[in-house]
């Protein structure tokens, strides 16, 4: 399906493209069941970047505000890329472990499901 | 000398529109009008388009001086009475920042939307109509700006619209929606604007708001309110009338109008979910909740609307059972998510007092007193022990309605709704199966969407690199015109003029 348009053609390139990132990629990860944070989250990063200091050093300390943060242990987590069972290597750069730009990353912690267990 | 005879309103009507009007002949018809043919939208006779109302350009300028008149002496008044202070409480006027920075800019949108679809159309008498609501859509910017002014000079937040219209992450949502109904063809623009949002969803978004003002003190806006009144009754009129006549002219028209009104029943919904939370968090005096307003509206008048269109083979727009799942939760997620993100908000948030919370308790029942309430506690708690919650990372936003994903899955309201769709080699999100529909119905024109946090994170938000330097470049001052209510100016100025009010001696008799 299409859209109907006046004219010879109605192609566009996607407003948020790689190239636009220098190098970098935007993608977003989620937390699943804490809904204190209710957005998933995006980030630029760049893709040299080691997974495990990306979580370490960006994305844990977002979720300074919730209880549960302090028991967060990503090597215990179950994960997910775009929606299909994924399992990372921390010790690998972001581009190895294929995240790619515009990924979606979803973790769930065992035994942490959010305040009084009701996914916040 | 034959005595001049007054013409009847029929014949005025006809001789001021149709008579006014002709067959181009040094250019084909398809050539001066090429907008009205490229939707597919097939129309055999212009001339069986009616127009109810029946009015004509003198009279609309006389009828409009008139309202004039009354507005401006009633906000002169207001003004020279210091009206603002009879207003409920200071927090009411982040139900009135909203609609000023959110709303306010639609009006003029309508007025341009409307200015383009009064050239594109054939047809002398929707041509006329759509130049009369141009004019309308222009009055109400303008009186809305008028009424709120008065505003601004004791509250914080006001001083930039037009400014942040642009720029501020949170009315990409009402600029999305309307940019999308402008750059689509006239049929599909009256479609969304006259019928999906002011027929059919109308009553959603006045209601609360006018009432709402009326219920809390606010004179400016409700006089402003009954002064548009007539004008939305006129469009409503134009909203039905232009879909049943669609249906009306060609039987190829029904699945084309169809997917229009699949398309902006939705836009229209979530965009709707702004008005929702203004009506249970924003207004001090609560009208009726949000729950009680879809009942109302949609449940049983959109049904009832829908019935009636049925004979044309009209159904019911997909995911309106959607809808009724998330009206338990649409606008706690939302306020909860307003909240966390204040320090980007030309408006103040707050954790609703005990009694308001017993007053969600009592409307939304068991799932608020399960799922929200707590969250609502924690958040107080968090601020008692002076750490307010903000969330300054950026979020993931739909790529259609650019809301920020925060609304949960239809069945789950612990989970985030997240769907991934694909175009022009990237991915994309949408916060629903309602939004990813439209991106994969038109996904050429949904992958140009500017989406804020990109923007941000690409440096053309002027550079800045924090939610802090995004505020200042959308011209906020920290805790001044963002964050929290309890202890800001706007919260400190209404105590301290409250007291004053009482202190003053009694006039004498």
């Amino acid at each position: 399906m299409s859209s109907k348009f006046l004219g010879e053609s109605y192609q566009y390139p996607s407003a948020n493209r790689v190239e636009q990132y220098g190098g970098d990629i935007n993608f977003y990860v989620r937390w699943e069941r804490h809904m204190l944070f209710a957005c998933p989250a995006a980030y630029r990063a760049p893709v040299a970047l080691k997974l495990g200091d990306f979580l370490e050093t960006m994305l844990k300390p977002d979720y300074a505000a919730h209880p549960e943060a302090a028991q967060l242990d990503f090597a215990r987590c179950t994960w997910r890329l775009d929606k299909a069972p994924w399992q990372p290597d921390f010790a690998k750069t972001i581009a190895d472990n294929g995240i790619g730009h515009m990924s979606y990353i979803e973790f769930s912690a065992p035994g942490l499901n959010g305040l009084h267990g009701t996914g916040y | 000398m034959a005595k001049s005879k007054k013409l009847g309103l029929k014949e005025r009507y006809a001789l001021l529109t149709r008579g006014l009007d002709w067959e181009t002949s040094y250019q084909p018809m398809d050539k001066v009008f090429p907008y009205d043919t490229y939707e597919g939208i097939k129309i055999k006779d212009w001339d069986a388009w009616a127009d109810p109302f029946r009015l004509t350009m003198d009279a609309y300028w006389k009828y409009q001086a008139e309202k004039e008149r009354k507005l401006y002496a009633i906000l002169d008044a207001f003004q020279q009475n210091n009206g603002q202070l009879n207003i409920s409480d200071a927090r009411y006027m982040s139900a009135v920042k909203l609609w000023l920075q959110g709303i306010t800019p639609l009006e003029y949108a309508a007025h341009r939307g409307f200015a383009h679809a009064g050239r594109a159309f054939r047809g002398a008498g929707a041509r006329i109509a759509c130049q009369m609501q141009s004019i309308d859509e222009l009055r109400h910017a303008q009186t809305q700006l008028h009424a709120f002014s008065h505003y601004n000079k004791y509250f914080s937040g006001m001083h930039g619209f037009a400014h942040m219209r642009d720029r501020a992450w949170y009315l990409s949502i009402p600029k999305s929606f309307f940019e999308d109904a402008m750059t689509a063809g006239p049929f599909e623009f009256v479609t969304s604007i006259s019928f999906a949002f002011e027929y059919v969803l109308t009553n959603l978004l006045f209601m609360p708001f006018v009432s709402g003002a009326a219920y809390n003190g606010d004179m400016a806006t409700t006089t402003f309110g009954f002064s548009a009144q007539s004008d939305e009754s006129r469009h409503m009129t134009l909203g039905l009338e232009v879909v049943k006549f669609m249906l009306q002219q060609h039987e190829d028209n029904v699945p084309i109008v169809q997917g229009w009104l699949d398309k902006w029943f939705w836009r229209g919904y979530r965009l709707l979910g702004l008005v929702g939370t203004m009506m249970d968090y924003m207004l001090p005096k609560k009208v009726m909740c949000w729950k009680e307003a879809w009942e109302i509206y949609w449940e049983e008048n959109g049904a009832a609307l829908f019935q009636d269109l049925s004979r044309y083979g009209i159904r019911l727009p997909k995911h309106h059972e959607v809808a009724g799942k998330e009206k338990h939760r649409l606008t706690h997620e939302m306020w909860t998510t307003l909240y966390q993100y204040g320090n980007a908000l030309s408006l103040h948030t707050w954790v609703p007092d005990d009694e308001e919370i017993a007053w969600m308790s009592e409307k939304y029942g068991e799932s608020f007193d399960r799922q929200y309430k707590p969250r609502l506690l924690f958040l107080r708690a968090a601020q008692e022990r002076g750490e307010r919650y903000y969330n300054n990372r950026l979020p993931m936003v739909c790529q259609v309605c650019q809301i920020p994903i925060f609304y949960t899955e239809p069945d789950d309201p612990t989970t985030q709704c997240v769907r991934i769709v694909e175009a022009a080699g990237t991915k994309h999100h949408c916060c629903s199966d309602g939004c990813a529909d439209i991106f994969n119905h038109e996904p050429m024109k949904y992958v140009q969407a500017l989406i804020p946090p990109q923007q941000i994170y690409r440096g053309e938000a002027g550079g800045a690199r924090d939610i802090f330097e995004y505020a200042a470049w959308l011209h906020l001052e920290r805790d001044v015109d963002t964050g929290e209510y309890r202890g800001s100016p706007d919260q400190r100025n209404w105590q301290a003029w409250q007291q004053a009010h009482r202190a003053k001696p009694a006039d004498a008799a």
